[in-house]
């Protein structure tokens, strides 16, 4: 169930890069990976360090708190990207 | 599970069907009027035929099966508006009435081909690796595909060939193809941004949902036992939970419950500590809490079901396998069929759907039992098929315009199949809000799935993926190239392609003409029509052929127009457009019109004849 609530976040995150100038690596569908896999792996950690093993919560360890640990993830997920995104096109200039 | 319940279910499930058959039937013959009734007559032949199928080979026909059943009335009824609009376009474009058929039956096939060739993947994927319930749906989603194809494509066909040339269709109004009503040109590329936000918006609401309510599983998913049962006499929902309670069930769902075969006074008790056999205990207590006695006991159609704690994981499980590897399938099918880069985007819009739909169930606390896998790989289904339609349109209208920028390609795909994929939803949404009406309380979650899933796939398939596959093509060296040319000629990219006289700008694809006239068919185009008159004036304007003759020898005058909607001033401040004189070459520009409709000049031949070699290649 954390799982979906991470997917979801990081997927619903990924939906507002629309805004932002297309320079990712990889272009919309890199920064989609990037929310995706930042989103997953970010919340993997934060809630392993917190239960102090690296799983995913279950239905009744789910709550909104574990789904918001994915936003941070996301985000940076979404800026790696960005910056690998820029760094390429200067690198080619 | 009790065979009343099920056979209830499946009566249910069977009337809503029928129901859902006649008003898809009835909005065909509204929509689509002579057409309609030929599209009715092949849904009749689809019915007769499936049928018949499930009748010779021995199929235990399941809630998950009917869902499959319902899907592919939906298919069959979509196959036939994806041709219809084809037609509907052609004759408006200038064509007759049999060359419009002829060319609308031909340009719709890779469309409806691609879209049941996908479906039918799914289907054969997910009856391979799916687990029983989930085999039933798959099963009938196949059958059902491939009488689509028969029934849609060749058994319509045939029937248009036929009448295609008597009175009944000799006027474009018996056809539905007058004046279009409505022409969209809103610019949906442009929008997408708001669409996003919308889209992330309901996805943040759902996860949150998920994580604050969490999804409402039912005993499918655990280990227990749901009664179904209809009491005599009025009884409230705390009496019936007191008796559970005394009975050392204190945790018992209790809830009301109704159905055609148990009336409005039925009650269904969920609890994971019944085991069955239990059952007999519970409904001893019930019937003396509420009867009148030993001969006249308190419950009427009581029926149970009892459910292993694996069952409903070993089913979600399996389906959630067969779904990565139909999904794996389907993405080499369109990287083949289309573009790699196609099918990325149809992953991700369904992806969308499944996830907007999981929100809402956790949202509106629905239950979520093994029926709701079905409804999902129903909207796996369907998402999959929308999009392919969406992106034929695409991939035809590439070629066409070989000097816009994709995002006015997309905009201008998507203006034209909106209505089609607006009738096909619609279409399909008939035969769910009729299993939603008649089907009974079994069927009421199911259909709400169904329900949501399929307006999210018609969304997703227009708003989330056709702006995803425009974002990452537009990073493409040519399309940079068109866009920085429009950007540069015209300050902006115009959301639309258009010539200085508001005509839309495309050139006749190289089509397999040699291809199709081996075809045959029934019904052939007409000598002289091979383009309609909308085409011909196109290709007249984008060649320049009157303005030609007028001015001798000028270079063609398109090329400025091509891409956006009218050209700069020319410098000689004769006020003419800029269409009116040779341009310069853009070096920065790709194809024009010119060079994939003019031939080069054909060289002259050498008069010297090879010597015949008269022995025809036979050895000595």
């Amino acid at each position: 169930m954390g799982m979906l609530g991470w997917v979801m976040m990081g997927l619903a995150i990924w939906h507002f890069t629309i805004f932002l100038p297309d320079r990712f690596w990889g272009g919309i569908v890199g920064a989609f990976l990037g929310s995706l896999f930042g989103a997953i792996i970010f919340g993997l950690i934060i809630y392993g360090a917190k239960v102090g093993a690296l799983k995913v919560p279950g239905q009744h360890a789910t709550d909104i708190a574990v789904v918001l640990y994915a936003v941070p993830g996301a985000l940076i997920g979404i800026a790696a990207v960005y910056f690998e995104g820029i760094r390429r096109e200067s690198r080619s200039v | 599970m009790s065979a009343t319940l099920g056979k209830t279910a499946l009566h249910q499930g069977l009337i809503a069907g029928l129901v859902g058959f006649a008003v898809v039937c009835m909005f065909l013959l509204l929509f689509y009027r002579v057409l309609g009734v030929i599209a009715v007559g092949g849904l009749i032949v689809y019915g007769a035929y499936f049928f018949a199928l499930i009748k010779l080979i021995p199929v235990t026909l399941t809630l998950p099966g009917i869902a499959g059943v319902i899907l592919t009335i939906g298919i069959a009824a979509d196959a036939n508006i994806v041709i219809f609009e084809r037609v509907k376009e052609e004759i408006r474009g200038g064509r007759s009435i049999v060359s419009g058929i002829a060319t609308g039956y031909t340009r719709g096939f890779a469309a409806i081909v691609d879209a049941n060739v996908v479906t039918f993947m799914t289907a054969f994927i997910l009856f391979a690796l799916a687990t029983a319930e989930v085999k039933g749906f798959a099963f009938m989603l196949g059958i059902g595909t491939l009488l689509t194809l028969f029934t849609a494509v060749l058994a319509t066909r045939a029937a248009l060939g036929t009448m295609g040339r008597t009175r009944l269709m000799s006027h474009s109004w018996a056809l539905g193809a007058g004046k279009p009503k409505r022409e969209w040109t809103f610019d949906f590329m442009g929008a997408s941004k708001w669409f996003f936000s919308l889209s992330g918006c309901i996805l943040l609401i759902g996860a949150l949902a998920i994580g604050g309510k969490g999804l409402n599983f039912g005993i499918d998913f655990k280990s227990g036992t749901r009664i179904q049962t209809a009491f005599v006499k009025a009884v409230s929902p705390a009496e019936v939970s007191a008796v559970m309670t005394a009975e050392g069930y204190p945790n018992a769902q209790v809830q009301k419950y109704s159905s055609k075969g148990i009336g409005g006074s039925g009650y269904q008790i969920s609890t994971e500590k019944l085991k069955p056999t239990a059952v007999h205990e519970v409904k001893n207590a019930l019937d003396s809490k509420f009867g009148g006695g030993p001969s006249s006991p308190g419950t009427k159609d009581f029926s149970s079901t009892s459910i292993g704690p694996t069952f409903g994981q070993t089913i979600a499980n399996s389906a959630l396998i067969a779904i990565i590897a139909s999904l794996l399938v389907i993405s080499a099918y369109i990287a083949l069929r289309f573009e790699w880069k196609y099918a990325v985007p149809v992953l991700i819009a369904l992806m969308h759907d499944l996830l907007i739909t999981s929100g809402i169930y956790a949202l509106t606390g629905r239950e979520v039992t093994s029926a709701t896998v079905a409804a999902l790989l129903t909207i796996l289904g369907y998402s999959l098929y929308d999009t392919i339609i969406v992106f034929d349109r695409v991939r035809e209208n590439v070629p066409r315009m070989p000097r816009a920028a994709f995002s006015q390609i997309v905009n201008r795909s998507m203006s034209e199949v909106l209505t089609r994929s607006l009738a096909t939803s619609f279409c399909t949404l008939l035969p769910v809000l009729a299993l939603l009406l008649f089907g009974g309380s079994t069927l009421k979650d199911f259909a709400f799935a169904l329900m949501v899933g399929i307006a999210s796939g018609a969304y997703s398939s227009i708003f989330i993926a056709s702006p995803v596959l425009t974002h990452w093509k537009e990073r493409e060296g040519s399309y940079r190239q068109r866009h920085a040319r429009i950007v540069r000629e015209l300050g902006a990219v115009p959301a639309y392609a258009t010539a200085v006289g508001g005509a839309p700008v495309d050139v006749e694809p190289d089509r397999k003409k040699r291809r199709r006239s081996r075809r045959g068919g029934l019904i052939t185009e007409e000598p002289g029509q091979q383009i309609s008159r909308d085409e011909f004036r196109e290709l007249v304007q984008d060649l320049d052929v009157d303005g030609a003759a007028q001015a001798g020898k000028r270079a063609p005058a398109s090329v400025a127009q091509s891409a956006g909607a009218t050209g700069p001033p020319n410098g000689d401040g004769d006020g003419a457009p800029a269409a009116k004189r040779a341009p310069e070459r853009d070096p920065a520009a790709d194809l024009t019109p010119e060079d994939l409709v003019l031939k080069d000049a054909p060289k002259p031949r050498d008069k010297r004849r090879r010597p015949r070699n008269k022995r025809h290649g036979r050895s000595r």
